[in-house]
């Protein structure tokens, strides 16, 4: 797959995602923007490998995992016309459908889940990744390092977890709440090889997904850096808010999406943002 | 009943290729002949029960059909939510086996006291949940568990437990008094009954499906009798209590219920599993006083 391929499906699920707040509201916005484009690279990647299993254990971007499908064939973006609204079927956190394996929300859960999915496959002796991601607060969950230990022990060496480092909890920031926490020498105690990555480059994380290991692999997503979203950087309050009109067009003016945001709006029978 | 456990585990591992049992690390030996023979479907997941619940769903979700085991007093009070979020909401099918169920392990402690268990599994929306009393129950439970489509909760003892009739007595006619129990306990009172001298006067139904209940038996046995005494090894909110007021109130039942079991407070002095049933007034002479009076009351013998 070409690295511009992936780049362009990965902005315009950002687009997506930041339109959706915007129209619809609780999208959990910054959380879903640090991800979206991790989320895309992995629906590409699921596009080729079909029985790659992609588990969104931090529930509350669903926005982004919903334009992430949406961009690489997972469902119609007309359908996220009513994200969050009354009697959707695509809510604020995450909810089971053909692709989705795991209704979401509560945090702590997707990484034991995909333990189980690996330990399935390594029974039957099947290569198939399992992709989970997470976010770097949700790592205060005990149930998450119950789980890294396992999958450590038994060598689960498709399993894949995705760590969303944004540096933003819900009631503060990473450090604030979590100290000063060293992800990667706690993977690696754990028995995981350790990668860093960009959150916001989407082909490197794609092609990062391809290669073998023989141990799980933790990526962590680096998400500090993002021009399009300077913003809300290191915001609290992007936890809970949605963009604005002045903040959606500046996002769309960084892209260059406009035609994009035009077609998405016809498509959501928006006369204007 | 560990033993009926762990030799049912080794037949239907060897009838279906999809069966598969995970420990929070405890059944030590118990489960040897089956790790022995499928040592690619025995897990030991460690002190982990939060992570065994999600684990299990996982390979459920992969088409296995999980097996998951700890002790009463920790499983699901441990792993709640993931009870509550893979089996209830999610809908992943996994059989839950909680040992030592009730005051089994009376002298280690309240820690390891299982009065809530019950309680807590009949909080999740879709969840079996089965309390037998012997070995054999326990197996045709297993079994049961396993055909059924959503998860299931299942209570079991350690060893020596003796297996019950589905119910004793019920098909005399002229019986006046109902003994409803669950669980362990059930054993422990069918030996005593068949003691007692005026068994004939008195007729008991274990109950192994707390939820959802046979309504349609126990309206039958609570319609048959003025006076029930209910049994449990369980905190009053906890165990087949509330259920069985609750169809009583919605059946609209004129029948009296006295309930014998812990009360809810946690046990701080050392003592054996006879000794708190006698400190909680539901060893078989206080269920033998209770009877006896009430017959006489009702001049009945």
């Amino acid at each position: 797959m070409l690295a511009p391929e992936i780049k362009i499906r990965a902005l315009r699920a950002s687009v997506l995602t930041a339109l959706i707040g915007y129209r619809n509201g609780s999208a959990h916005m910054s959380s879903s923007l640090s991800c979206v484009e991790a989320l895309t690279a992995a629906f590409d990647f699921k596009r080729m490998f079909p029985k790659t299993e992609i588990i969104l254990s931090k529930g509350h971007a669903s926005a982004a995992q919903y334009a992430a499908m949406s961009q690489t064939g997972f469902l119609e973006a007309n359908q996220l016309i009513n994200f969050g609204k009354e009697e959707s079927n695509f809510s604020i956190h995450l909810s089971q459908n053909k692709y989705i394996p795991l209704s979401t929300g509560s945090l702590g859960h997707g990484l034991s889940f995909g333990v189980g999915i690996g330990i399935s496959n390594l029974i039957n002796k099947l290569n198939y990744k399992t992709i989970v991601l997470i976010g770097d607060g949700e790592s205060n969950e005990g149930s998450v390092w119950e789980a890294a230990s396992i999958a450590g022990r038994l060598h689960l060496n498709d399993l894949i977890l995705l760590v969303d480092y944004n540096q933003v909890q819900a009631a503060g920031t990473y450090q604030e709440i979590s100290g000063n926490q060293n992800l990667t020498s706690k993977f690696q105690s754990f028995g995981w090889i350790v990668k860093k990555i960009s959150a916001h480059d989407p082909a490197s994380i794609y092609s990062e997904l391809q290669i073998n290991e023989s141990e799980p692999k933790v990526i962590i997503l680096d998400s500090q850096e993002n021009p399009s979203l300077e913003f809300m950087q290191n915001s609290v309050e992007w936890h809970y808010r949605n963009p604005t009109e002045a903040e959606i067009v500046k996002m769309i003016n960084t892209l260059n999406a406009k035609q994009f945001a035009l077609d998405i709006l016809e498509l959501f029978k928006c006369e204007k943002l | 009943m560990r033993k009926a456990l762990a030799d049912f585990l080794v037949q239907a591992a060897t009838e279906d290729e999809k069966i598969i049992f995970l420990t929070a690390d405890l059944g030590f030996q118990v489960f040897d002949e089956f790790k022995s023979s499928f040592p690619q479907r025995y897990y030991n997941v460690g002190i982990a029960e939060a992570a065994m619940v999600g684990i299990a769903a996982g390979l459920s979700y992969s088409g296995f059909k999980p097996i998951i085991y700890s002790i009463a007093s920790f499983l699901d009070s441990r792993a709640f939510e993931q009870f509550r979020f893979f089996c209830g909401y999610n809908n992943m099918k996994i059989v839950a086996i909680g040992a030592g169920g009730g005051l089994t392990y009376s002298m280690s402690g309240p820690t390891h006291h299982a009065l809530d268990d019950i309680g807590l599994a009949l909080l999740i929306p879709n969840l079996l949940v089965f309390s037998p009393a012997g070995p054999r129950e326990l197996t045709q439970t297993l079994y049961k568990s396993i055909e059924e489509s959503g998860s299931s909760y299942i209570q079991i003892g350690k060893f020596g437990e003796k297996d019950v009739y589905f119910s004793d007595n019920l098909e005399k006619n002229n019986t006046v008094m109902g003994i409803i129990s669950t669980g362990v306990v059930s054993g422990y009172i069918s030996e005593n009954l068949q003691e007692y001298e005026f068994a004939n006067k008195v007729s008991h139904l274990h109950v192994n499906q707390i939820h959802p209940l046979d309504e349609e038996v126990l309206v039958n046995f609570l319609n048959s009798h003025s006076k029930i005494i209910l049994v449990e090894e369980q905190i009053p909110s906890s165990g087949i209590y509330n259920p069985i007021l609750r169809l009583i109130n919605e059946k609209k039942l004129g029948v009296e219920i006295e309930r014998l079991g812990p009360r809810a407070e946690f046990i701080h002095k050392n003592r054996s599993l006879d000794s708190n049933r006698e400190f909680y007034n539901y060893n078989w002479s206080e269920i033998q006083l209770r009877i006896t009076n009430f017959l006489n009351q009702n001049k009945k013998i």
